[in-house]
């Protein structure tokens, strides 16, 4: 149970800067997990933790101890790589008791602790096996046991479920989740893949170009997103550029550069005239023929995808696109000569700031 | 490097260590060679290193030497010849290992690989058992048999490389477009392979021509090739001369060399 | 039907025929003269009558002289091999760490020399090692010896010779198996609290066997059947299977007991390359060639 610290921690390779003035802590038990697309710093910020890259600025301590000058063998932060990296020359016994082996502990001990570990993680009869004879999900569990051994102080994921099929992710998650929270191991993980973020973290650090966007808990990030990066990358998002020009017991009053108006929830009264995004998720917008009621503009249909479970709708509304996701294909009920009309609740869309230059 | 990152003293020093390691290892390889070559360029009658002056005189007196000059004249025409007929079968062989499937295929390639892993003086010995003293053949001839037998494994190994990698639906779209199997492989395969068939020719000729142990076995006073002379003059004297003729097999082999490098690779060649 | 295949099996018969060539020259060159190499050494004529006899064998085995030179001979060839591995390991482990230029360079250093015939490189170390060579001249110079050291014709020179020699055949396979090692490996065994000493013993070195096996299987082989370097640095005096096979098939014509010599060296070096294998891959590293 450690505390991760990181302090205006940042990195440069050469000339691209990686990360920037990354500051967080990580409080113990916590499994966070850093969430962005493929070049954000995510897995730089890892290997700045692992030791596999020293930081140019900024203090990174573990239980209060400075750690950015230590080597990686020296860190005792246990890394899950993405490909596993197994040791294929190990038996699953080899591979797991390496850590235990390397700090001399002694062997009655390495025995108990391997056969516990691999209990853990249900590969107990799987003992003398070679790498190359388990499936992905094993080898991933194999992985997770080597690394949960040796008892780190954090635990150290590296889109430990990108090489899996998506149904045994799905599975795999919750098991590593499940894991996590018994151990009650402090755990960084890193992925770009939103779903895995949400459904296991205690809190999600998303990050975009080197720069944390927002931290919070699932619900939050989900809820509130910030800033239109974050909005869009969790969950996919609408986003209409809006002035405000009136609020009103909790509701605020604001409108598009063509004059088409709306309603939005607000706690705060923001300042009237200010810019900002209005915040619409694909599932909140009802597509329907009736025209009246608050927040009803008439829309045109650009296109439909049928997924089965899913619906998509591509939809214009003035010179705005939105995105629309439906369980059912809405276009059914429509007749195809009659005006199409798109709703959502005032409740459902929230105002995020937008910066005019 | 970060301003952070622990004082790697240790790991510098011992990359610094390995790299001057190897500097000394390359120098150990080399300096045999550097020291023949430096020491045919001597003025003296003894072999000197360093030499004793510089020229060329040893070069002039190999050429002129009847004994050198005829022996080189022997090794270039076996190597030649031997180049030839062991490319030849070597192609024709590694067409059937490829294209051709049959039981006991493997089993085929690893008997046409044999002879890079039996001992050259045990060839050498069973060669001039069964043919150079039964009189069936003479020295010659067995020599020549013996030099397309070593270097026939190379041109195989190579070209069964090159045609597993050859795109075989180029013959099928020469097929397509009315040339019989014969002329699309003739007008498409052969062209396209030429430059590994070449470098596959090229050293089997550098095998045969630099070949000691099978070519000491099955020397005769018309049949000594280049490298066995060398060897005898070590073997009793020691001038200049041997020197001189050593660096010459160098230069030979060296060009050749080259020629395959550009046309296969020579790592390539030589099957790592 | 009938008629189809039959038809396929004429064409695959006549398509075989490119395998000819190649075919007679391994039978007529290479199999046929180390089959009646075999069968010269254990028949004997007397008169026309052939009569199985195993004199050959059994006056090699019983005599101590014989039995010293086999000695010698693996002995060297075990030395020679053992010293590339020292010596190659480091040098395969750099080169796979080397990238660009610089990495074809010391490619070409390692690899031009194996092209290079084998008594050019002889030559190279009796001038080197010899009573007036470079060596004694340096070190006499430096005034660290007073009378030249007698380095030529001992043991001593035919394994300098064959480390020279067949250093190239270990370096290469062992950076080719380094090349194959997975670096997230690394990274693991560091990650895990492995030093540099530990990754090394633990991971690379188990790792890069199969190129360790390769390359002394090539390199002992070799070494053990070498000609040039034991008679050009080892002298008449000192005897190795290699020059005892010369010397009774082309100086004593006694052929029986030549081609027995033969047979003994092959046999005996393919048997203790099996035991070696086995060694290795069944027992000392069971994981790294589990297959």
């Amino acid at each position: 149970m450690s505390t991760v610290e990181f302090e205006h921690v940042a990195k440069r390779f050469g000339g691209a800067v990686a990360v920037k003035d990354f500051t967080l802590t990580i409080r113990p038990g916590e499994l966070v997990t850093l969430l962005g697309p493929s070049g954000c710093g995510k897995t730089t910020t890892l290997n700045l933790l692992a030791g596999f890259e020293y930081p140019d600025a900024g203090a990174i301590r573990v239980d209060g101890q400075s750690i950015e000058a230590l080597p990686p063998h020296r860190r005792d932060t246990a890394l899950v790589f993405q490909g596993y990296a197994l040791f294929p020359h190990l038996t699953v016994a080899g591979n797991v008791a390496f850590g235990l082996e390397i700090r001399k502990r002694p062997r009655e001990e390495i025995t108990r602790r391997v056969g516990e570990v691999l209990e853990l993680v249900q590969l107990a009869g799987l003992a003398d096996r070679y790498p190359r004879q388990l499936s992905g999900g094993q080898q991933q569990r194999v992985a997770i046991a080597r690394a949960l051994a040796i008892q780190p102080r954090v635990l150290l994921l590296d889109e430990p479920l990108s090489n899996l099929d998506a149904k045994l992710r799905e599975e795999m998650r919750g098991e590593i989740r499940a894991l996590q929270q018994k151990t009650g191991i402090t755990a960084m993980y890193v992925t770009h893949d939103q779903e895995e973020a949400l459904s296991i973290s205690d809190r999600v650090v998303v990050m975009n170009a080197g720069l944390i966007e927002q931290v919070g808990t699932p619900r939050d990030i989900y809820r509130a997103p910030a800033s239109p990066f974050v909005a869009n990358f969790i969950g996919g998002a609408n986003l209409i550029p809006v002035r405000v020009c009136g609020f009103h017991d909790g509701e605020a009053r604001v409108v598009e550069e063509d004059g088409l108006e709306f309603t939005v929830q607000c706690a705060t009264g923001p300042d009237i005239g200010a810019s900002a995004y209005l915040v619409v998720r694909p599932e909140h917008i009802a597509v329907g023929s009736d025209g009246g009621g608050t927040n009803t503009h008439r829309v045109t249909i650009d296109s439909q995808v049928f997924l089965g479970p899913v619906s998509f709708m591509s939809l214009r509304l003035g010179r705005q696109t939105l995105r629309v996701r439906t369980a059912e294909a809405p276009a059914a009920g429509l007749r195809p000569d009659e005006p199409v009309y798109a709703r959502w609740h005032p409740d459902q869309a929230l105002l995020i700031p937008r910066a005019v230059s | 490097m970060s301003p952070r990152a622990p004082s790697d003293r240790w790991g510098k020093r011992s990359a610094r260590l390995l790299g001057a390691f190897t500097v000394a290892v390359c120098i150990f390889l080399i300096s045999p060679i550097l020291v023949v070559f430096l020491s045919s360029l001597t003025t003296v009658e003894y072999v000197s290193f360093p030499p004793v002056g510089l020229s060329l005189r040893w070069y002039a007196e190999v050429l002129s030497n009847d004994e050198f000059s005829g022996s080189l004249l022997v090794s270039l025409r076996i190597a030649l010849m031997s180049a030839a007929i062991a490319t030849s079968a070597g192609v024709l062989a590694a067409i059937g290992i490829v294209r051709l499937r049959f039981p006991g295929r493997d089993a085929l390639n690893s008997l046409f690989l044999s002879p890079l892993v039996i001992p050259g003086i045990v060839l050498g010995a069973a060669i001039l058992q069964l043919y150079a003293r039964s009189g069936v053949a003479s020295s010659s001839f067995s020599l020549l048999l013996a030099h397309i037998a070593i270097g026939m494994p190379y041109v195989i190994r190579l070209m069964v490389g090159s045609l597993t990698g050859f795109d075989q639906r180029l013959e099928l779209a020469a097929q397509n477009l009315g040339a019989s199997p014969v002329t699309a492989f003739r007008r498409i395969t052969l062209p396209i392979l030429f430059p590994s068939i070449a470098g596959a020719a090229a050293f089997s000729f550098i095998i045969s021509f630099e070949d000691v142990n099978l070519s000491l076995f099955l020397a005769s006073p018309q049949a000594t090739t280049f490298p066995v002379r060398i060897f005898t003059y070590m073997s009793q004297e020691s001038s200049p001369i041997v020197s001189a003729a050593g660096s010459l097999l160098v230069l030979i082999v060296l060009i050749v060399a080259i020629v395959v490098d550009r046309l296969v690779g020579l790592a390539r060649a030589v099957g790592k | 039907m009938i008629a189809a295949t039959a038809g396929r099996g004429a064409r695959n018969l006549s398509r075989g025929v490119v395998l000819l060539p190649a075919v007679i020259v391994i039978v007529g060159v290479v199999l046929a003269p180390l089959f009646a190499l075999f069968i010269g050494s254990i028949i004997d004529t007397q008169g026309d009558q052939g009569v199985l006899t195993s004199r050959n064998y059994v006056r090699f085995f019983s005599d101590p002289f014989f039995l010293g030179v086999l000695w010698r001979t693996y002995r060297v060839a075990a030395i020679a091999t053992l010293i590339c591995l020292v010596i190659g390991w480091p040098v395969a482990y750099q080169l796979s760490r080397t990238a660009g230029r610089a990495r074809l360079y010391l490619t070409l250093v390692v690899l031009v020399p194996l092209l290079i015939s084998v008594v050019v490189r002889v030559f190279g170390w009796v001038v080197i090692l010899g009573p007036q060579g470079l060596l004694n001249n340096t070190l006499e110079a430096l005034g660290l010896i007073d009378a030249p050291l007698p380095l030529l014709f001992s043991e001593t020179a035919v394994i300098i010779g064959s480390v020279h020699t067949f250093l190239p055949l270990m370096i290469l396979p062992i950076a080719a198996a380094l090349d194959n090692i997975d670096p997230s490996l690394l990274r693991a065994a560091r990650n895990l609290g492995a030093g540099p000493r530990q990754v090394f013993l633990r991971v690379l070195f188990p790792l890069s066997m199969p190129g360790v096996v390769a390359g002394s299987v090539i390199t002992f082989g070799l070494c053990a059947s070498a000609y040039v370097i034991p008679a050009l640095l080892g002298g008449s005096r000192l005897k190795f299977m290699s020059t005892l096979i010369f010397q009774y098939n082309i100086v004593v014509l006694d052929w029986t007991f030549g081609g027995a010599l033969s047979v003994i060296l092959v046999a005996i070096t393919v048997a203790l390359v099996a035991i070696y294998s086995r060694l290795v891959e069944r027992l000392l590293f069971r994981g790294v060639f589990q297959r």
